[in-house]
C-alpha cells in the first residue's frame, strides 16, 4: 500500500444472510487521484462504497477494515465523516433529491450541519457552488424544486451539494448512467475539471468503460463481489491481463470498429420491404381527463427499410425515435402523414385486416422483465402470436414451432415451463426475441432492445440480431448508443425533437457527419483510449440538456444548442438536403461548415 | 406472516363450522323462550353455554344464527362488489382517456360522501330488514374501493410492455383483458376482497345496531351488541359475547387479507 | 393558489347538486310516506296534510321548490317534529356533533402520526411490533363495541367519567365519546404513517441526506416527514366520512343530543325533509374537509401545486 494513500480498504466483505455481496475486497485511493471501479450488475461495486459510509441497510453484515486518513470507517466510524470529508453522489438524480425541498436549501443544509453557519450565509455559498458546477441563472435555480429541473441540472445540484464542505474524497456511484450521452459528456468534463482544480480524490463506480477512460487514474475491475484485476488506467484499457477484463473490453462496442456486424460493403440483397413511412406525425396526449394537451413527438419523419438491412434510429431521450418506431406497428397514434404496409395505410385497417401487419412486423422492447407477462410461462408467451395469427395451427405443431423458436435464440426446451421472473435480463430478452420471430416477420423493430443489458449480454443479443438479418429480416434499431448502432446498422437516421436531421449510410453519417448535432453526438460518445477521451471532453462544445418537445425553438429546433447557429436558423425549418447519394442533412449552413 | 395467515384461516374455519353446526350443538334455537332461565349468565344448567337474554332466549343459539347472517352477508356482498368493481375498474383503466375520466369522476363523487348516507337512503327504499336489500345496498357501496384498486392496477399493467407486445402480436382487446389483465389483477382482487368482507360485515352490524338492518326475531351481531349495550349494567355477558365474537371475526379476516395481499398483490398495492 | 382554491370550490357545486338530486328522487320514489305511521287518518285529514306539505304537487315541482329553498338556506318543515323547521333541528344538534367529531379527528392526528413515525423509525423492534398489534385491534374494533365497553368500564365499574345524557358545559360527558370515536382513527392513521414512513426512510433521497452527514432528527423531520404524510392527508377525506358515520353510533351509545340521531330517526320515519337536510349538511361538511385535505396535499407536495 502506497504511503500517500488517503483511503486504504482491506478485506472488505459485505453479506446478506449467507449471501456474500462483496468478498475480501482490497484497494486504496491515493491523494489527488481518481479510482475507477468497473463491473457488471451484481459485481458488488456500489455495495462496497455504501459500506464505507455506513449507508447499507441494517441487515447487511460488513467485515474488514477501511482506514481513511487515520480513521477507521467501518463499524460506524464512517458516519462522522459523511458530507464533511467524504461526499457521495448517486445514479438517479430524480429520486436522490428530496422532492419537497428547494434545491438551494438542499445544498445549503450540509453547510449548516457541518460548518455551523447561518442559513443566509449557507445560501450565499450555495449560489457560488451552483455557479461552479456551471449552472446559469443561479438565483432562480436556488428557489426551484427538483422536479422543475432537467436530469443533467439535477445531477449538477447533487455535485454542488457534495462539494459544499470541500470533502477530501468524492464517491460518484454511476454518476452519468441515467443521463443522455451529450449531458453525460458535459458532466464527465465537469467532474474531471472539479477534481483537478480542488486536488480532491475521487472514486467513480461504473459499468461503462467509457466513463473509466474519461475519469479514472487507477482502475479496479470487479466481478461477483471480487476484485479480478487492478492497475493504472492505460494498462487496463490497453493490455488487460485478466480474461474477464478482456472479455468486457471486447464486448464494449466502439465507434472505431466499422460495422463489425453490419454488411459493410454488400448492398442488401432482398430489395425494399413493403413498408413506407411518409412525413409521419405522432402526437401524445399529455394529460388524460377532460382537457387533453398534446405534445408532438414525431414531426414529419420518413423511413424505408430493405430486407436484411438494419436501420438505426438514433437521438437523445425525447427525440421521438421510439414513437416513430412504435407508430410503424400502430402502437402509437399517427396524426399526420402515412405509414403503408403492403400497400395499405395501416391507420385505416380495421381489426380483421390487421393480420398481415401483425405477422409482418414485430417488436422487442427495452425492459426485458416488463416485456413478459408475469402470469404466463415462457412457452405460452412465445406461443401467443401463433394463437392470435395462426389459429388453425394444431397444438402439437404449435409446440414444436415454439421449441424451435426458443432454440433459435439459444434457449433449450427446459426454459419453456419457466416464468419471466425466474430468468435473467438477457434470457428475458431472448424470450421476447423468440416471441417476435416465431411468426417470421419481414421487419423487426428493436426499441432500445439491448440498452438495459450488461455489455457481455448485449454483445450476445446483437449477435442474434445479426443472424436474423442474414436470413433476410429487416431491422429498425432504435438506440441512444451510437457505438452499438455503428456495429449493427447499415443505415442511420439521426433525430432531434421529432425531426430527422441527418440520414444516410452508417459510413457516411457516422464517418463524415454533416449536421452539427450528429458531430456533437459523435464527440460525446465515450472513447476507450484515455488520452482521446480526455481531449474530447475538454473541447466538448454541446451545452445544455435536450429541450422537451413542449418548448421547441422556432425554426431549426437545434439552434438553441448549436455552436454554429445564426439568426436565419430561427426563421426557417431546414428541410433535408442531399449531400451525396443517399446522405441527407437538414441544416441551413451545412455547406459552410468545415468538413 | 404465514403463521398469522394460517392461524386466521383456522379460526375462520372453526367459526364457520360452529355457526353451521350450531343447531346440533345446542337444544335451543334462536327464537325459543326459556321461562325458567331469564337473563342468566353462561351456565351448563339448562344448556345455556353463553347465557340467555331478557326474554330467556339462548345467547349461543342467537349468536350462531347472527354469525351465519354476518358471514352470508359479508361474503355475498363482497362478491357483488368484486363483480361491479372489477368490471368498472378494468374498463376504465384499460380504455383510459375520457371514458376513464368520466367513470372515475363518478366514483369520486360517491366516494366523497359518507357512505352511510347511500346505504341509509337505499335501506329506506326497501322493506326494513330484508336481507336481499341489505346485500344490494352494502355491495353497491363496497365496489368503489375495488374499482379504484383494479383501475390503478390496470393502468400500471397497461404501461407494461408485454401489453404492447400482445397488441403487436395481433391479440384482440377482449382477449388482452381476459388473458393478460385479469390474471394479473386477480391476486390483488382476491386479497382486497378478503379485506372487504370484514368491512361489509362491520357495516351490516352497524346498520343492525342502528335498527336499519336485520329485524327481530332474527339477530345479527350488531343488533345483539345493541341489545347488550342496553343491558350491560346488569347482564354484561349479553354485550361481551357478541362483541368478542365480532372482534375475533374481523381480526381474522383482516389478518388473512393482509397476508394474502403481501403475497399476491405485489407492489403498487401498498395500502395499510 | 387563490384561483386554484376558487376553482376547487366551484367544482363542489356540481357534486352537491348531484347529491341533492339523487337523494331527493331516491327518497321520494321509495315506498312509504311520512304519515303512514299515524293511526287512522281519515282521507280528508290525509289530503289536508299532503296539501300542507306540498306532497300533492307533481314531483318535479316539489323538487323545484326544494331546490329554491336550499338556495335560500331553508331546508323546509320537518314532517315528524311538526312545529320545527329542519334548519332549527339541525342547528340545535350540530354544534355538539361538530365538537365531538373535530376533537376526535384532531386527537387522532396528534397521536396517530407520531406513533406511526416512531414505529417506522424503530422498525422491527419490539416497540414496533407491539404498536402494530395494538393498532390492528384498534382498526377492527367498531365504535359500537368500543363505546359500550368503555362506558361499562369507565362509567359504571370505575366511574371516572359521566355517561348517559349531556349537561351543556360539562366536558366530562364528552371524554368517552371522543375517545371512542378517535381510537380506531388513531390506530388507522398510525398504521398508515408507519407504512409510508417506512417506505420513505428507504428512499434514495433519505440515503442522500444520510450521505450528507445530517443528524437523524433532521433527516426525519426535514426530509422524511412531509412525503410520509401524503397518504395520511389523502386519507383525511375518508377519515371525515368515518367520523360522521361514527358520530351516529357514539351519540346513540352515550345518549348525546347531537344531530346524528336525526339522520337515523328521519330514515326510519321517512321524514323526507329531515333526511335530506342532514345529507345536505353532512355532505357540505365532508366536501369542505376533502377540499382542505386537497389543499394540504398541494402544500406538502410541490409537484401537484401547479397542475
Amino acid at each position: 500500500m502506497s504511503a500517500d494513500a488517503l483511503l486504504t480498504v482491506e478485506n472488505l466483505g459485505v453479506g446478506y444472510g449467507d449471501q456474500p455481496a462483496v468478498r475480501a475486497v482490497s484497494f486504496d485511493i491515493a491523494r489527488g487521484r481518481c479510482l475507477g471501479v468497473i463491473g457488471e450488475s451484481g459485481a458488488g461495486k456500489s455495495q462496497a462504497f455504501l459500506a464505507l459510509l455506513g449507508l447499507l441497510p441494517a441487515q447487511a453484515r460488513v467485515s474488514g477494515s477501511a482506514r481513511f486518513d487515520g480513521h477507521e470507517l467501518l463499524g460506524g466510524g464512517g458516519r462522522s465523516l459523511r458530507g464533511r470529508r467524504i461526499a457521495m453522489i448517486f445514479q438517479d438524480p430524480m429520486t436522490a433529491l428530496t422532492p419537497h425541498l428547494r434545491v438551494g436549501d438542499q445544498i445549503a443544509e450540509t453547510l449548516v450541519a457541518h460548518r455551523g453557519v447561518t442559513w443566509t450565509a449557507a445560501r450565499t455559498r450555495a449560489a457560488e457552488l451552483l455557479a461552479q458546477v456551471r449552472v446559469g441563472d443561479v438565483e432562480r435555480r436556488l428557489r426551484q424544486y427538483p422536479h422543475e429541473l432537467s436530469g443533467g441540472m439535477r445531477q449538477r445540484v447533487m455535485i454542488a451539494g457534495a462539494l459544499a464542505c470541500d470533502p477530501d474524497l468524492l464517491i460518484a456511484d454511476e454518476p452519468t448512467t441515467a443521463l443522455d450521452v451529450s449531458v453525460q459528456a458535459q458532466l464527465l468534463a465537469l467532474l474531471r475539471q472539479i477534481v483537478a482544480e480542488r486536488q480532491m480524490s475521487m472514486a467513480v463506480v461504473t459499468h461503462d468503460m467509457g466513463v473509466i477512460a474519461a475519469l479514472a487514474d487507477d482502475v479496479v475491475v470487479m466481478r461477483e463481489g471480487c476484485v479480478v484485476e487492478r492497475g493504472c488506467v492505460d494498462t487496463i484499457l490497453s493490455t488487460p491481463r485478466h480474461e474477464y477484463t478482456r472479455a468486457l473490453l471486447a464486448a464494449t462496442p466502439r465507434l472505431g470498429t466499422v460495422g463489425s456486424l453490419a454488411a459493410a460493403s454488400a448492398p442488401p440483397a432482398g430489395g425494399e420491404l413493403p413498408l413506407a413511412a411518409r412525413e409521419v406525425v405522432v402526437k401524445h396526449r399529455l394529460r388524460g381527463g377532460w382537457r387533453p394537451m398534446s405534445l408532438t413527438a414525431v414531426d414529419g419523419a420518413s423511413l424505408d427499410v430493405c430486407a436484411g438491412e438494419a436501420v438505426g434510429l438514433v437521438g437523445e431521450s425525447g427525440c421521438g425515435k421510439s414513437s416513430l418506431a412504435r407508430a410503424l406497428l400502430r402502437l402509437a397514434p399517427v396524426d399526420g402523414g402515412r405509414i403503408v404496409w403492403l400497400g395499405r395505410d395501416v391507420q385505416t385497417l380495421d381489426a380483421g385486416e390487421l393480420r398481415p401487419l401483425r405477422s409482418g412486423v414485430q417488436i422487442v422492447f427495452q425492459d426485458p422483465l416488463a416485456s413478459l407477462d408475469p402470469a404466463m410461462t415462457v412457452a405460452a408467451i412465445v406461443a401467443e402470436p401463433l394463437r392470435a395469427l395462426r389459429p388453425d395451427l394444431e397444438a402439437g405443431a404449435r409446440r414444436s414451432l415454439v421449441l424451435r423458436a426458443l432454440e433459435d435464440v439459444g434457449l433449450d426446451a427446459g426454459y419453456a415451463a419457466r416464468r419471466g421472473r425466474e430468468l435473467s435480463g438477457g434470457q428475458c430478452q431472448r424470450v421476447a426475441l423468440a416471441r417476435a420471430m416465431i411468426v417470421e416477420p419481414k421487419l423487426l423493430v428493436c426499441d432500445e432492445a439491448v440498452s438495459a443489458l450488461d455489455v457481455s449480454i448485449q454483445a450476445q443479443v446483437l449477435e442474434l440480431l445479426q443472424g436474423f438479418k442474414r436470413r433476410g429480416t429487416g431491422i429498425v434499431f432504435v438506440s441512444h448508443n451510437l457505438a452499438v448502432v455503428r456495429q449493427l446498422c447499415e443505415r442511420v437516421l439521426v433525430m432531434y425533437l421529432g425531426r430527422i436531421v441527418e440520414s444516410g449510410t452508417a459510413d457516411a453519417v457516422l464517418g463524415t457527419p454533416r449536421h452539427p448535432y450528429t458531430r456533437l453526438l459523435l464527440d460525446a460518445v465515450p472513447r476507450l483510449d484515455p488520452a482521446t477521451a480526455r481531449a474530447r471532453l475538454a473541447s466538448f462544445a454541446l451545452r445544455g440538456d435536450p429541450p422537451s418537445a413542449v418548448e421547441r425553438p422556432t425554426g431549426c429546433a437545434f439552434r438553441s444548442r448549436c455552436p454554429h447557429a445564426v439568426d436565419a436558423c430561427a426563421e426557417r425549418v431546414p428541410s433535408l438536403d442531399t449531400v451525396e447519394n443517399s446522405h441527407q442533412v437538414a441544416c441551413l449552413r451545412w455547406r459552410e461548415l468545415p468538413e | 406472516m404465514m403463521r398469522r395467515v394460517r392461524g386466521a384461516s383456522v379460526v375462520l374455519g372453526l367459526l364457520t363450522v360452529t355457526a353451521l353446526a350450531a343447531p346440533w350443538l345446542t337444544p335451543w334455537n334462536h327464537e325459543q323462550l326459556d321461562w325458567a332461565n331469564i337473563a342468566v349468565p353462561p351456565q351448563f344448567e339448562g344448556a345455556h353455554w353463553l347465557g340467555t337474554d331478557r326474554l330467556g332466549r339462548d345467547l349461543f343459539a342467537r349468536c350462531m344464527q347472527a354469525l351465519r347472517v354476518s358471514l352470508l352477508i359479508g361474503v355475498l356482498a363482497a362478491l357483488v362488489s368484486v363483480c361491479i368493481g372489477v368490471a368498472w375498474g378494468a374498463t376504465a383503466g384499460y380504455l383510459g382517456g375520457r371514458v376513464d375520466a368520466f367513470m372515475m369522476r363518478f366514483v369520486d363523487i360517491i366516494y366523497a360522501l359518507p357512505y352511510v348516507f347511500i346505504v341509509i337512503i337505499l335501506a329506506t327504499l326497501f322493506e326494513r330488514g330484508s336481507i336481499a336489500a341489505l346485500l344490494l345496498a352494502i355491495g353497491a357501496v363496497g365496489w368503489l374501493t375495488m374499482a379504484r384498486i383494479v383501475r390503478g392496477q390496470t393502468l400500471s399493467l397497461r404501461r407494461r410492455e408485454f401489453i404492447d407486445a400482445a397488441i403487436a402480436s395481433g391479440v384482440s382487446t377482449p382477449a388482452i383483458l381476459w388473458r393478460h389483465i385479469v390474471p394479473n389483477v386477480a391476486g390483488a382482487v382476491i386479497a382486497y376482497a378478503t379485506l372487504t368482507i370484514p368491512q361489509l360485515i362491520l357495516f351490516e352490524s352497524f346498520l343492525s345496531f342502528l335498527g336499519l338492518g336485520v329485524q327481530e326475531p332474527s339477530a345479527s351481531l350488531g343488533s345483539l351488541i345493541n341489545i347488550g349495550a342496553q343491558e350491560m349494567e346488569t347482564a354484561p355477558w349479553m354485550l361481551l359475547v357478541p362483541a368478542t365474537l365480532l372482534t375475533v371475526l374481523l381480526i381474522s379476516f383482516n389478518l388473512l387479507g393482509d397476508g394474502l395481499r403481501s403475497r399476491l398483490a405485489g407492489d403498487g398495492a401498498a395500502v395499510p | 393558489m387563490i384561483s386554484y382554491i376558487l376553482r376547487r370550490i366551484a367544482g363542489l357545486v356540481p357534486t352537491l347538486f348531484v347529491l341533492v338530486t339523487l337523494s331527493f328522487f331516491i327518497i321520494r320514489l321509495a315506498p312509504g310516506n311520512p304519515f303512514d305511521q299515524e293511526q287512522a287518518l281519515t282521507p280528508a285529514i290525509r289530503a289536508n296534510l299532503d296539501a300542507a306539505y306540498g306532497l300533492d304537487r307533481p314531483l318535479l315541482e316539489q323538487y323545484g321548490r326544494y331546490l329554491a329553498g336550499v338556495v335560500r338556506g331553508d331546508l323546509g318543515p320537518s314532517f315528524r317534529f311538526k312545529d320545527f323547521r329542519v334548519t332549527e333541528l339541525i342547528a340545535s344538534g350540530l354544534p355538539l356533533s361538530l365538537t365531538i367529531g373535530l376533537a376526535a379527528a384532531a386527537l387522532a392526528l396528534l397521536l396517530g402520526v407520531p406513533l406511526g413515525a416512531w414505529a417506522a423509525w424503530r422498525a422491527d423492534s419490539p416497540l414496533d411490533h407491539a404498536l402494530m398489534t395494538a393498532t390492528l385491534l384498534g382498526v377492527v374494533l367498531p365504535g359500537f363495541v368500543l363505546g359500550p365497553v368503555l362506558a361499562l368500564v369507565f362509567g359504571i365499574y370505575w366511574p371516572v367519567f359521566r355517561v348517559g345524557g349531556y349537561e351543556p358545559g360539562d366536558a366530562s360527558f364528552l371524554v368517552l365519546p371522543v375517545v371512542t370515536l378517535a381510537l380506531p382513527l388513531i390506530a388507522y392513521i398510525a398504521r398508515l404513517t408507519r407504512a409510508s414512513m417506512h417506505e420513505v426512510l428507504q428512499s434514495n433521497y433519505v440515503r442522500t441526506a444520510q450521505a450528507k452527514g445530517l443528524n437523524p432528527r433532521t433527516i426525519l423531520l426535514r426530509h422524511a416527514l412531509r412525503p410520509a404524510l401524503l397518504p395520511v392527508v389523502s386519507y383525511l377525506g375518508p377519515a371525515i366520512a368515518f367520523v360522521v358515520t361514527g358520530s351516529l353510533v357514539v351519540e346513540s351509545v352515550f345518549g348525546l343530543p347531537g344531530s346524528g340521531r336525526y339522520l337515523v330517526q328521519g330514515a326510519i320515519d321517512r321524514d323526507y325533509s329531515l333526511v335530506m337536510g342532514m345529507i345536505l349538511v353532512y355532505g357540505v361538511f365532508t366536501l369542505a374537509c376533502n377540499l382542505v385535505a386537497d389543499l394540504l396535499y398541494a402544500w406538502l407536495d410541490p409537484r401537484v401545486r401547479l397542475s
